[in-house]
């Protein structure tokens, strides 16, 4: 009887630990936001609500338009900075897309080397979606 | 997973190795076990559960963190 009741004990626990997880939602600035191909101009995140097979059958995408200025705003004061390709961009306030302002020289001059270092602002605008979606598009609270 | 991430898991690999061999092998698997999850997570691109990524980062912080502690007490107890 012992026996028994060790080996049903032992089959429970293993078929929980089998059972996927499900992750809530984290609040925003814990949020990992991606761009996805289906989800052209904005940022999502996802979570899966049900599992088939350990396979996700259900997503839950929360979404982020950045052609809104108030969720631009809110995105910017929480202080998101976004990997796009490797660069660092943040989120533009003003327009919908991303600004990152580089350190350029337009002389060649040797001898205007300390001179012509000028700020130039590099933007990448919301709508080039898929190259935001080919350079792997990360945001996360810097 | 970010790279900075990746460096700082690999940080604490090495310092793990350093401070305590017997506890080393403990962490240096959980860690590890963390990336591949998060790798293969990450690896479903659009399909990536995001929440579930954020979560495995979570963890991974908490080990970096006790990690962290213990070097301060070996280097505590060293003096």
């Amino acid at each position: 009887m012992k026996l028994i009741l060790t080996w049903i004990i032992s089959l429970l626990l293993l078929s929980c630990n089998t059972t996927p997880t499900v992750y809530p939602h984290s609040s925003l600035s814990g949020q990992i936001l991606r761009v996805r191909q289906a989800y052209p101009n904005k940022l999502t995140n996802t979570s899966c609500l049900s599992y088939k097979n350990q396979a996700c059958t259900n997503f839950d995408t929360i979404t982020y338009d950045l052609k809104d200025d108030n969720v631009r705003n809110k995105l910017v004061d929480i202080g998101f900075i976004c990997d796009i390709a490797g660069k660092r961009y943040r989120i533009c306030r003003e327009k919908p897309g991303y600004c990152r302002w580089e350190i350029a020289c337009k002389h060649h001059y040797w001898y205007w080397m300390f001179a012509c270092k000028e700020h130039e602002e590099t933007y990448i605008p919301a709508s080039n979606h898929q190259f935001l979606v080919d350079a792997k598009t990360e945001c996360r609270k810097r | 997973m970010t790279e900075l991430i990746a460096s700082a898991l690999a940080l604490g690999n090495e310092i793990v190795k350093l401070i305590n061999a017997k506890e080393a092998t403990k962490y240096i698997d959980k860690m590890n076990n963390l990336k591949m999850k998060i790798y293969e997570e990450e690896k479903k691109g659009d399909f990536c559960n995001d929440a579930r990524v954020e979560y495995l980062q979570g963890e991974l912080r908490i080990i970096l963190d006790t990690i962290t502690q213990m070097v301060v007490q070996q280097l505590a107890g060293s003096k």
